[in-house]
C-alpha cells in the first residue's frame, strides 16, 4: 500500500514535470492569447487584491504587536520598525500572499479547468481549432507568474502600513521616523530576493492549478478533488520553494 | 463476420467520391478495457447514420476518434479522404472545420456569452473575417436554431434545450460537411428531444450534411436515422434501417426497440 | 468591449501602483546605500578594523554620510578601507580628519567614525587618505605600559648617575671631560624622548580606562573583574608616580647644571662642540609632557639664557 502510494507520488511528480515542460514548449509557439491573458489578469490579479490587502494589513499589525514584548524586555523597543520590516518584507508578506493566492487562485483555476474538462469544453476548444493548452494553461500560468509578485509588492506596502499602526498602539513612532527606520534597515538583499521568489510562487500556483484542472476525470466529483489537491500541492510547493529560496540567497551571500 | 464482408463489398461497388467517412479495423483500448475491436464503418454523402449501443459500448470513443480527440491503437479513419491518425495538428485543424461536433454536455464555455461562444470557432488563425461578416454568421447560426434573442446571455441563464440548440448553432457556424452528434437528446424531456431531433433533420436538409448520430433515445433515432449501425462489444454488430431492425428477433437488437 | 476596457483599466492601476511602490522602495534603499546620487571615495589605513565589513556605515560627527566600499589587507599590519562618501559632506571633511573604527551602540554594527581635528585644513578630495586612530586594545596597552616602566627605570638610573656626579665635589670641568658621563646624558635624552611619547599614549589610554571604569561599561567593565589585569594597572600607576618624583629631582638637578654652566662660561666649549647632543637635548626636553612643568621652564631658560644662539649663528657663517 505504501509503496503504491509512493509510486503514485513519483508518477505524479513526473507528470507535473512533463506538464511544465509542455508549458514551456507551448509558450513560445505563435499566437499568444492576449485577450484571455488580460481577462485572467483581472480575475486573478485584481479580484485577489482585496483579500491579499486585508491579510497583509492584519499580518503587519499582528506581527508588530506580538514582537513588541520581546523587544521591550531587551530595552530595544526602538528597534521595532526595523525588526518588523525585515520579517515582513523578507518572509511574511510574500509567503502570506502566495498562500492566500494558492487558496484563492489555485482552487479557482483547478475548479474552472476541471469543470471545463468534465463538461468537454476543453475538447470543444480543441475541435474549434484553438489550442486549449495555450488558451487556458499558458495564459493562466503567465498571469499568476506576473500578478503574484505585483500583489506581493502591494502586500509589502500594506503590511508595513499595518506595522506602522501596530507600532503606534502602545508606543509613539512618527510617520517619518517609522519609514526612515524601515528604509534604513532594508537592503537590496532583503527586497530583491523576496520579490524574485514570488515569481516562482506564482508560477507554481498557476502550473499546479492548471495541471490539476487539466487532468481532471471522474466527472463532477473530480472537479472538487482537483480544486482541493491544487490548493494542497501549491501551498506545499510555496513552502518548499521558500526553503530553496532561502538556501540559494544564503549561498549567494545575500543574507 | 458476414455483415462486415457485405459492407466491404458494398464499398467496392459504390462511387468512392461520395464516401465521406470510412473506418477500417479500428482498435482502441484503455488499459485492459478493449473498447473498440475491429470496427468497420462507412458514411456516404447526405447520409444520416445512427450508431446505437449500450452505455459504455464505446460510442463516444468512436466519434472522438473520428474528430481526432483520441488516437486509435490500430486501424484507419478516412475522413474526406484523409487518414485522421496520420495528420499533424494543422492538417487536423483544417479537417475539423469541415467536421462539426455536438458534444453530449453541449460544452458551451461558461465564462463567455452566447455571442462569444459562437465566435469561438471563427478565431482560427487562418480564418480572416471582418466584424460584419462574423456578426452575420453568428446571427445566421442563431436564426437556424431560433434563438436570436439570447445573443448576449450567459450559458448559465439558458434552459437545457436552449443550450443544446446554441451548441448546435456553434457547430453549424462553419457550415461543416459532416456533423457528429454525441447523444444529442440525452437529459432532455421528450418534447424538447423531438424538437432537437427535428432540428437535426432540418439542418441536414438545409446544408446537405452527412451525420453520425450517437444515441440510445429511440424517439430521436426514429426521426433522424437513414440507417442504424449497432455497436455491440466494441464491434459493428449489424447495419440496417430502422424498420428492418425493428422486426429483428435478435435479443441484442430487439431490446432497444421496446 | 467596454467591460474589457474597465477591467484592463483596473488591472493597469494595480500594476502601475505596485511598480511605483517597488521603484520608490528600491530608490529609497539605494539612497541609503549610496548607490545612486553623487559620491566620492576616500580611504584610510588601519592597523586593525575589528571586523569592519563592506557596507558598514561611515559617520561624520555622528551622521551617516557614507558606506564602506571595500576592506582589503595591504600589509601584515595595515588594512586599507575605501569609503564611499556623499558628495554634499565633502567640504566638511578636512584633510587632517581622523578616522577610527567604532561600534554603533553597545552591540551594534561596526562603523567608521570620521572626527574633525581642531586645527584648520582644507577639505578632502577624491582619493585622499585619512589619518587613523588605533582602536583601544587592552593587550596593547598593557604591553606599552610595561615598556614605559622599563624605560623609566633606565632613565632614572642614568639621570641619577649624572646628578650624583654633578653633585659630587668634582668640578664641572672634570664632569665635562668625562666622556662616560656624556654618553650617559645622550642615552638618557634618547630614553626621555621614547618615554615621553609613550607616556602620552599611556595617559590617554589610562584616561579612557578610568572613564570606562567609572561608567562600568563595555568590555573594560567586564575586564575589571580580572584581578591580574587590575593589579597590573595598579603597579603601573605606582611606578609612574615614582618616576614623576624622580623626574622632579632630575629637573632640579638639571637646572643646577645650567646655573653652573652659566657661571663657568669658558670651560664649556668641549660640551658645546657636540652639536648632536645639544640637538637631542633640545628635542628631548621639548617633547616632554606638559605635565612636567619644570622641564618646560628649563627649556625656556635654556633658550633665553644660554648663549647657544650666538654660537650657532657663528658656525653657520
Amino acid at each position: 500500500m505504501a509503496s503504491e502510494k509512493f509510486q503514485n507520488f513519483i508518477d505524479e511528480t513526473g507528470d507535473i514535470a512533463r506538464f511544465t515542460g509542455r508549458f514551456f514548449k507551448e509558450l513560445f509557439k505563435p499566437r499568444f492569447e492576449f485577450n484571455e491573458f488580460f481577462r485572467q489578469c483581472f480575475f486573478i490579479g485584481y479580484k485577489s487584491f482585496p483579500l491579499v490587502a486585508i491579510t497583509a494589513f492584519i499580518m503587519g499589525l499582528v506581527i508588530t504587536i506580538q514582537s513588541r514584548p520581546t523587544l521591550v524586555e531587551f530595552g530595544a523597543e526602538s528597534w521595532l520598525p526595523r525588526m518588523v520590516s525585515v520579517s515582513l518584507i523578507r518572509e511574511i508578506a510574500p509567503v502570506i500572499t502566495a498562500l492566500i493566492c494558492a487558496g484563492k487562485i489555485g482552487s479557482g483555476i483547478g475548479a474552472e479547468l476541471g469543470s471545463m474538462k468534465v463538461t468537454e469544453q476543453i475538447d470543444a476548444m480543441e475541435v474549434s481549432g484553438t489550442n486549449p493548452f495555450k488558451f487556458l494553461v499558458v495564459t493562466r500560468v503567465i498571469t499568476t507568474t506576473l500578478m503574484i509578485p505585483i500583489l506581493a509588492v502591494l502586500a509589502d506596502a500594506i503590511s508595513l502600513y499595518g506595522g506602522f499602526l501596530g507600532a503606534n498602539i502602545h508606543g509613539v513612532v512618527s510617520w517619518d521616523l517609522f519609514w526612515n527606520q524601515v528604509f534604513d534597515t532594508l537592503a537590496f538583499g532583503d527586497v530583491v530576493p523576496s520579490i524574485i521568489k514570488t515569481y516562482f510562487f506564482g508560477f507554481a500556483i498557476g502550473i499546479i492549478g492548471c495541471y490539476k484542472g487539466f487532468n481532471t476525470n471522474k466527472g463532477t466529483e473530480g472537479v472538487g478533488i482537483a480544486a482541493n489537491s491544487a490548493v494542497v500541492i501549491s501551498s506545499l510547493l510555496v513552502f518548499i520553494l521558500d526553503l530553496l529560496a532561502v538556501q540559494i540567497t544564503d549561498i549567494l551571500g545575500l543574507n | 463476420m458476414n455483415t462486415e464482408l457485405s459492407i466491404q463489398n458494398d464499398s467496392n461497388s459504390s462511387n468512392t467520391s461520395d464516401l465521406v467517412v470510412c473506418i477500417r479495423n479500428l482498435e482502441k483500448s484503455f488499459g485492459e478495457n478493449h473498447v473498440l475491436k475491429n470496427f468497420n464503418f462507412k458514411l456516404y454523402k447526405g447520409e444520416s447514420i445512427v450508431v446505437l449501443g449500450k452505455s459504455g459500448s464505446g460510442k463516444s470513443v468512436l466519434v472522438k476518434c473520428i474528430i481526432g480527440l483520441l488516437y486509435p491503437d490500430a486501424g484507419t479513419i478516412q475522413v474526406l479522404g484523409k487518414n485522421i491518425p496520420d495528420l499533424n495538428h494543422d492538417e487536423l485543424d483544417r479537417i475539423r472545420v469541415k467536421v462539426g461536433f455536438l458534444f453530449q454536455s453541449n460544452a458551451l464555455y461558461d465564462s463567455m456569452t452566447v455571442r462569444e461562444n459562437l465566435e469561438f470557432p471563427l478565431r482560427r488563425h487562418w480564418i480572416k473575417m471582418d466584424k460584419e461578416e462574423v456578426n452575420s454568421l453568428v446571427m445566421e447560426a442563431l436564426g437556424n436554431v431560433g434563438l436570436e434573442e439570447t445573443i448576449d446571455m450567459m450559458p448559465s441563464e439558458l434552459s437545457g434545450g436552449m443550450r443544446k440548440r446554441i451548441a448546435l448553432a456553434r457547430t453549424l457556424i462553419l457550415k461543416p460537411e459532416i456533423i457528429l452528434y454525441d447523444e444529442p437528446t440525452t437529459g432532455l424531456d421528450p418534447i424538447t428531444s423531438t424538437e432537437i431531433s427535428n432540428l437535426i433533420v432540418d439542418v441536414q436538409k438545409k446544408y446537405n450534411t452527412s451525420s453520425i448520430v450517437i444515441s440510445h433515445d429511440m424517439n430521436c433515432v426514429k426521426i433522424v436515422a437513414n440507417k442504424i449501425v449497432m455497436l455491440v462489444d466494441g464491434t459493428n454488430y449489424i447495419s440496417d434501417t430502422y424498420k428492418e431492425l425493428q422486426k429483428s428477433k435478435d435479443i441484442k437488437i430487439s431490446s432497444f426497440f421496446k | 468591449m467596454a467591460r474589457e476596457t474597465t477591467r484592463n483599466l483596473r488591472v493597469g492601476i494595480i500594476v502601475i501602483l505596485s511598480t511605483l511602490l517597488l521603484i520608490t522602495a528600491l530608490y529609497l534603499i539605494g539612497d541609503k546605500q549610496n548607490l545612486f546620487g553623487s559620491t566620492f571615495r576616500i580611504s584610510a589605513k588601519f592597523y586593525n578594523v575589528n571586523g569592519l565589513m563592506q557596507g558598514n556605515n561611515v559617520r561624520l560627527s555622528g551622521i551617516n554620510v557614507g558606506t564602506v566600499e571595500n576592506v582589503e589587507i595591504v600589509a601584515d599590519s595595515s588594512v586599507n578601507v575605501v569609503m564611499l562618501i556623499e558628495k554634499r559632506v565633502q567640504p566638511f571633511i578636512k584633510k587632517n580628519a581622523i578616522a577610527s573604527v567604532g561600534t554603533d551602540g553597545l552591540m551594534g554594527n561596526k562603523l567608521v567614525e570620521i572626527n574633525s581635528v581642531k586645527e584648520d585644513a582644507t577639505g578632502v578630495e577624491e582619493g585622499d587618505e585619512l589619518e587613523t586612530m588605533r582602536p583601544v586594545e587592552v593587550d596593547d596597552m598593557v604591553r606599552t605600559l610595561k615598556l614605559t616602566n622599563d624605560n623609566i627605570q633606565i632613565i632614572t638610573s642614568n639621570l641619577r648617575l649624572i646628578t650624583d656626579k654633578i653633585n659630587s665635589k668634582n668640578s664641572l670641568w672634570s664632569l665635562l671631560m668625562d666622556t662616560g658621563v656624556a654618553e650617559n646624558v645622550k642615552s638618557a635624552v634618547v630614553n626621555i624622548k621614547l618615554m615621553t611619547n609613550q607616556s602620552v599614549e599611556v595617559t590617554g589610554n589610562l584616561k579612557e580606562i578610568s572613564s570606562g571604569l567609572k561608567n562600568g561599561k563595555g568590555t573594560l567593565g567586564a575586564l575589571i573583574t580580572d584581578t591580574l589585569f587590575s593589579s597590573h594597572i595598579r603597579q603601573t600607576i605606582v611606578k609612574i608616580e615614582k618616576f614623576s618624583d624622580s623626574a622632579a629631582t632630575i629637573t632640579g638637578d638639571l637646572s643646577k647644571i645650567v646655573n653652573k654652566i652659566k657661571n663657568g662660561q669658558g670651560s664649556i666649549g668641549v660640551l658645546l662642540n657636540d652639536t648632536m647632543l645639544i640637538y637631542n637635548l633640545n628635542k628631548g626636553i621639548s617633547s616632554i609632557d606638559s605635565g612636567a612643568l619644570n622641564f618646560n621652564q628649563n627649556m625656556k631658560a635654556l633658550k633665553t639664557i644660554w648663549p647657544l644662539k650666538k654660537y650657532f649663528n657663528k658656525t653657520d657663517k
